[in-house]
């Protein structure tokens, strides 16, 4: 309760000695000032009205402005203020290992106090003296104190805020409203001044003391946030939506998928929302290498983009033909505001990007919290991803309503699926320009089956446009675009397609992966035990993830031989990755695989010998009936260790598997062949090659609970291996 | 709702900028294939991010919203600011727009329906439908163009 208007209690004794006093010329005031929020009368006549009481009545020290933030300083010190939860969330304190708080934040502008990132205390009253600063000595402030040239330095004039500010690259630009325009010029600058100003620039730790220490506004400086008050009313903050664009294996730095997510107005029309994401800038223009190891070690600076979030779903859904979810979360119209005041603190204010942990789930995860700080979003151990966090958002029941936004090759599909081969053909050399329309409108179909085609016609026809590597002119695009949009106009019937969705991200297992098992290696016994950081595997139940992906990372199988009574390692993966995306008639996609890691191999001389190798090969894979595929791709193996005559080997060959999945059960059958041409290392009979041919049943008995059995044999350089094993997998 | 749309079809015409600001657009690009080319990379090899900043560096947007601020359009201030955000949707998402137009549905055209506060969706769909050829005569049509068509189309 103390947290109520602490204001007002204080001035309740001078009230009631007024009373008394002098109660003509003070009651009215002082009752209009205690419930005022905002400068309903002058500041100065309130100091000398307290004065006159303090000093006629209570000889009671003069109580100026100085005072009066010193005393909110100490009110905010004696209730601890700075250990209230939202304070952490603002500030995005965290606890390290040794249980001392740093702010995640990289960038000395987003602290008042020198030692702000490690003190929150500090970082408080700091923060509390600068809102209260005055505009004209913030001006003289800033040229000889450090702590205003923070501020008042590189990025906050406006001119500035136009070419780096990314949060605002949209909304600023276009947003110069009428009513700033309107005005005169004084009022123009005056407000970029006070869009300098603390109390525009971090308005939700405004509101954190002003509501937690019953903080007399009118003692604020007063300032017109014109940036501010454009953005709000911009983004019109009423509702907060989680989008997820699907897992995309084709650009590295999507492979878990993305998350960004949407501040819908009041209209909630989804195309007139903005996207919130988190993005390191610089790494999405730099090479693979550059972006793994940048993003490992922190070197990419991250920050928050706002856009509209029609530029999002175009770029998801129609250039990276990635399915969208949409999960509409429950944040009121007060924690939404939260989120949107918290975002503008946010702008232009570098985090360093880590690939692993700090990256742009984590950081929307943080953003929730800033809505509603008793949440608990963000409690990585080591690593967040995008599918991750719409778990945790659904663990944390903040989820509303789901919304599935279908690519655009899966709209192709649809489409495609509901009309007879034949149509489909005729609608691909429509699109294709070899037939000519005619054909369709004025052919033997149904004007269900016309449309289904037309539209068909359409889709194929920008799908190819997006997708084709070739040159096509801009011109002739739009030109066939309204021709053929002309011709569907005519027909006024509509066809709702039914697009499937799917399995939803929020349906699949959980990240870190836990097994143990059992089984017969030739005519010994063993136990297992594995961990696996993340992320998929072919083995795994797809639900939720990709059919027939593999991104593994950070992976350890360790094997006791009971029999033998004897411990390896039995094989160990840096990173595995494997794509296999089925083609047709519009997409005619590779497959492709790659590993890093290590495993137990056999020998002429060693029966297991550890050998590190680096894997990789391409091929192609395909859809056989719903449910079953096909894959062949080649392989190339490298090897390492001292088998191999000067340490290291190459073998050449391929892979084929099948897949086959039934609800909650996948059957995979995988055969290999590679034969080291060099005939390293030499062996003692047969020949210098390795086959084996495994099958795995996985069954899934919970979303984050599966039971494997497998069974593999293998002939490595003349040596014959069998493994039986029942395997437990726990994810979480 | 007409009152409304004759509000807006009224600023369109205040505004002496009109033939400047398409042209200032034409720099990055307006209309149909506007999202295609610029963000994949046909025209200028740009992808999205560079778009976003080509497209919104100000210059088309500030001198726009300066200029009608003292023309005397000072009446329907409002109008003038919601035909601007009309304008731009529908420059953005021309492809997008005219493909539902066509097929009589989809979400670009909520959007602008909601943005002229038209209420009946389904009446506006078929209307637009009815008259694509009409809104997209050829495929050097502008946003501007289209909006004005659309309001002459509804009121």
């Amino acid at each position: 309760m103390y947290k109520y208007h602490i204001n007002q209690l204080i001035y309740v004794p001078f009230i009631l000695l007024c009373l008394l006093v002098v109660p003509s010329y003070s009651f009215y005031n002082i009752f209009d000032h205690s419930v005022s929020t905002q400068q309903s009368f002058n500041n100065i006549n309130i100091f000398k009205l307290i004065t006159w009481c303090d000093t006629s009545e209570l000889n009671v020290k003069q109580f100026d402005l100085t005072e009066y933030i010193d005393y909110v300083v100490d009110l905010a010190n004696s209730e601890e203020l700075y250990n209230e939860r939202e304070w952490d969330v603002l500030m995005l304190y965290k606890e390290n290992a040794f249980i001392m708080k740093r702010s995640l934040v990289d960038d000395d502008k987003y602290f008042f106090a020198e030692n702000g990132k490690k003190n929150p205390k500090a970082e408080l009253e700091a923060t509390i003296r600068a809102l209260f600063t005055d505009r004209k000595q913030l001006d003289n402030f800033s040229e000889n104190n450090d702590f205003f040239d923070k501020i008042g330095n590189d990025n906050y004039s406006q001119n500035d805020l136009n070419d780096d500010n990314y949060l605002l690259n949209n909304i600023e630009n276009d947003s110069y409203s009428q009513n700033n325009i309107d005005s005169d010029n004084s009022y123009m600058q005056n407000s970029i001044a006070d869009d300098e100003h603390p109390l525009c620039r971090f308005p939700s730790r405004k509101r954190f003391i002003v509501e937690n220490l019953g903080v007399d506004e009118s003692f604020f400086p007063e300032v017109t946030c014109a940036s501010y008050d454009d953005y709000i009313e911009k983004l019109d903050p009423t509702s907060i939506t989680a989008v997820f664009p699907f897992l995309y294996l084709e650009n590295p730095a999507s492979i878990f998928g993305h998350v960004l997510i949407r501040i819908n107005g009041k209209d909630n029309e989804p195309l007139l929302g903005y996207g919130v994401s988190y993005t390191a800038i610089e790494a999405e223009n730099a090479n693979i290498f550059m972006q793994f190891f940048g993003g490992f070690t922190g070197y990419y600076s991250g920050y928050f983009t706002v856009n509209k979030f029609y530029v999002s779903t175009f770029k998801y859904s129609s250039v990276e033909k990635r399915d969208i979810w949409e999960y509409d979360l429950n944040f009121t119209k007060e924690e939404t505001r939260k989120i949107a005041d918290h975002l503008w603190e946010m702008q232009n204010i570098n985090i360093d990007y880590f690939f692993l942990d700090e990256n742009c789930s984590y950081h929307l995860l943080l953003l929730l919290e800033s809505g509603r700080p008793e949440l608990r979003l963000a409690n990585s151990l080591v690593i967040e991803i995008p599918s991750n966090t719409i778990r945790v958002i659904k663990d944390n029941n903040l989820i509303e309503d789901i919304h599935f936004r279908p690519s655009h090759q899966k709209i192709v599909y649809a489409i495609a699926s509901q009309l007879p081969s034949k149509a489909v053909k005729l609608a691909e050399s429509v699109a294709d320009n070899k037939t000519d329309i005619q054909e369709i409108t004025e052919g033997d179909y149904t004007d269900l089956e016309k449309i289904s085609m037309l539209d068909l016609t359409y889709e194929i026809y920008r799908y190819k446009i997006i997708d084709s590597d070739s040159d096509v002119n801009p011109y002739e695009y739009k030109d066939r675009t309204l021709y053929l949009l002309g011709e569907r106009s005519k027909f006024k019937l509509k066809n709702d397609y039914n697009i499937d969705e799917g399995t939803r991200p929020d349906q699949g297992h959980s990240l870190i992966r836990l097994t143990a098992g059992t089984g017969l290696y030739n005519k010994s016994v063993y136990t297992e035990l594995g961990f696996r950081l993340g992320f998929h595997s072919l083995e795994d139940i797809d639900i939720g993830f990709i059919p027939n992906s593999r991104v593994a990372f950070f992976e350890v199988n360790l094997r006791y031989n009971i029999t033998d009574n004897y411990f390896n390692v039995k094989d160990a993966t840096f990173l595995s990755f494997g794509s296999y995306s089925p083609i047709n008639s519009f997409r005619k996609g590779i497959s492709f695989k790659f590993d890093i890691g290590g495993e137990q191999r056999s020998y002429s001389n060693y029966s297991d010998y550890f050998t590190p190798y680096v894997s990789g090969g391409a091929g192609v894979t395909f859809l056989l009936d719903k449910n079953i595929y096909l894959f062949i791709v080649s392989d190339s193996d490298l090897s390492f260790g001292s088998p191999y005559e000067y340490y290291v080997g190459l073998g050449v060959g391929a892979n084929v598997g099948l897949s086959f999945t039934y609800d909650f059960i996948k059957l995979l059958i995988i055969g290999e062949y590679l034969i080291y041409p060099f005939n390293d290392p030499i062996p003692s009979n047969g020949y210098a090659q390795r086959t084996s041919g495994s099958i795995s049943l996985t069954g899934a008995i919970t979303r984050n609970n599966s039971l494997m059995l497998s069974y593999k044999y293998s002939y490595e350089f003349g040596k014959k291996n069998s493994d039986l094993e029942l395997q437990w997998s726990f994810f979480f | 709702m007409k009152k409304l749309l004759s509000l807006v079809l009224l600023t369109v015409f205040c505004m002496p900028t009109l033939a400047q600001a398409g042209k200032l657009r034409d720099n990055v690009g307006c209309g149909l294939g506007t999202l295609l080319f610029e963000s994949v990379g046909k025209q200028d090899g740009g992808w999205l991010l560079q778009w976003i900043a080509s497209s919104t560096n100000g210059s088309f947007y500030s001198a726009f919203s300066m200029t009608t601020g003292t023309v005397g359009c000072r009446g329907s201030i409002s109008e003038v600011v919601k035909y601007e955000e009309v304008e731009i949707f529908i420059a953005e998402n021309m492809d997008d727009f005219a493909k539902d137009v066509a097929m009589g549905q989809g979400e670009t055209l909520n959007s602008v329906a909601t943005l002229l506060q038209i209420t009946d969706t389904e009446k506006f769909a078929s209307l637009l439908q009815d008259n694509f050829v009409v809104i997209f005569p050829n495929s050097d049509v502008t946003a501007d163009q289209v909006i004005v068509k659309i309001v002459e189309l509804n009121s």
